[in-house]
């Protein structure tokens, strides 16, 4: 991997990195963008030029009501207000898309990806989640609560109070599905790392390799015994002695504060692996607000928001890892089922930057 | 908080009999954002609902005092 591409998420804060570098575009594809934007545009102005005709034209107005009755609600003011401004939101997002040279193919193509994992979680959500269910319930009732109100009785308070409830649904679906963290937690979790703190107290540590799970089992850390990167291959890490058994030991296998984590019930279902961090990492353990994740072959950068770094000790830090870190590590491995290891994590201003390599 | 927040809103407004709805959606606005300073939820997303009700309720109130 480049280190100057590893760089560039630093610098750009984990902004999507594109492998390919945005080249000059063709004249064809400035002027196919240039005309969609001016066929929303030109849109825009004949919704805006219609919603005038039909308010000083009382004739087109008793002509849609003959013979389009939709169309008197489609040209009320606030639709028209309301769809305009959507286009033009999206018309915004696209030039600034194309004048920074993003590629709006990918954009598009995360988006429908997006869409169809939606589907699945939205499925999902709704059978096992209570409250979400219950969200998506009161969401959904809002919107046909507001449309009917407002479009068809015209009872403005009644298409508020729809609203009311898309807003309430909307916002219990954003927040987390249940925090359980605060400073019991983060007792806990310092307790945890003890353990590991005092086996590897009077040894000299390298950075760890985080082996998958095997077999429904827990996951194992090893910790190499030097400083010098010895090759060791995967099989022996994993036949490595779980305590110090001599001087000329060259590593062991500790169990990280996360081992257990492959035993999540909910980790059996479909979650991508920056929503497993999340569900761990903020909502389980609070021990930062936000997780995003970079993948790149096998390089993945995770950045973590107001993380935590004082839970763990010296060594657990030289070796495992910042708590957060290890956590993320442990959770890259059962997700990939590969043995990952902690390139390196730093601080970027708020957020804290760790890079993980997947071992072959 | 917020279902309180909101409910009030929609009894206070009606009782006043008003009828412009980019009304309610400020209304709605202020109590979110009121809220979310007070109680500052963790969120599992961007906060996907201010920005569409600031957005929204911008561009009603634009169009009601004919700024637009």
């Amino acid at each position: 991997m480049d280190p100057t591409k590893v760089r560039l998420w630093d610098d750009k804060v984990l902004t999507r990195l594109r492998s390919r570098e945005p080249g000059k575009p063709v004249a064809s594809h400035r002027l196919g963008e240039a005309l969609i934007d001016i066929q929303t545009i030109v849109i825009v102005g004949l919704m805006y030029w219609l919603l005038e005709e039909e308010q000083s034209n009382p004739f087109l107005r008793t002509w849609l009501s003959d013979n389009f009755p939709l169309g008197l609600y489609l040209l009320a003011p606030l639709t028209v207000a309301a769809i305009s401004g959507t286009l033009l939101l999206l018309t915004a997002a696209r030039i600034v898309l194309f004048v920074t040279g993003k590629n709006t193919t990918i954009v598009v193509g995360e988006v429908l990806r997006g869409l169809d994992v939606l589907e699945r979680q939205l499925r999902k959500l709704v059978s096992t989640k209570g409250t979400t269910g219950s969200a998506l319930v009161l969401t959904s009732f809002g919107t046909a609560l507001a449309l009917y109100s407002y479009f068809v009785t015209g009872i403005i308070p009644l298409a508020a109070l729809g609203i009311s409830c898309i807003i309430l649904g909307l916002t219990a679906l954003s927040l987390p599905r249940h925090i359980s963290g605060g400073p019991g937690m983060r007792a806990m979790l310092q307790g945890a790392t003890l353990s590991v703190e005092a086996l590897l107290e009077q040894s000299t540590v390298g950075r760890a390799t985080y082996l998958p799970p095997a077999d429904g089992g827990v996951i194992f850390a090893y910790v190499p015994l030097s400083l010098q990167p010895e090759t060791v291959s995967i099989n022996e890490m994993k036949r490595a002695p779980k305590s110090l058994v001599g001087d000329n030991q060259k590593g062991l296998l500790v169990y990280p504060v996360g081992s257990e984590l492959s035993r999540i019930p909910e980790f059996e279902e479909v979650l991508s692996l920056e929503e497993r961090l999340r569900y761990v990492l903020v909502e389980s353990a609070d021990i930062c607000s936000r997780v995003m994740v970079e993948e790149a072959g096998s390089v993945i950068v995770v950045a973590m928001e107001s993380a935590d770094l004082a839970i763990q000790g010296q060594k657990y830090l030289d070796s495992l890892g910042s708590l957060p870190s290890s956590l993320a590590a442990c959770i890259i491995a059962t997700v990939h089922d590969r043995p990952v290891t902690l390139v390196e994590e730093r601080k970027a201003g708020d957020r804290l930057i760790a890079v993980f390599r997947l071992i072959t | 908080m917020l279902a309180i927040l909101l409910s009030t809103s929609v009894v206070l407004l009606s009782t006043l009999r008003v009828q412009n709805i980019a009304v309610y959606l400020s209304l709605f606005t202020m109590c979110y954002f009121a809220s979310s300073f007070v109680f500052r939820p963790k969120r599992r997303t961007i906060d996907f609902v201010g920005f569409g009700l600031l957005y929204y309720s911008a561009l009603y109130m634009a169009i009601t005092f004919k700024v637009l």
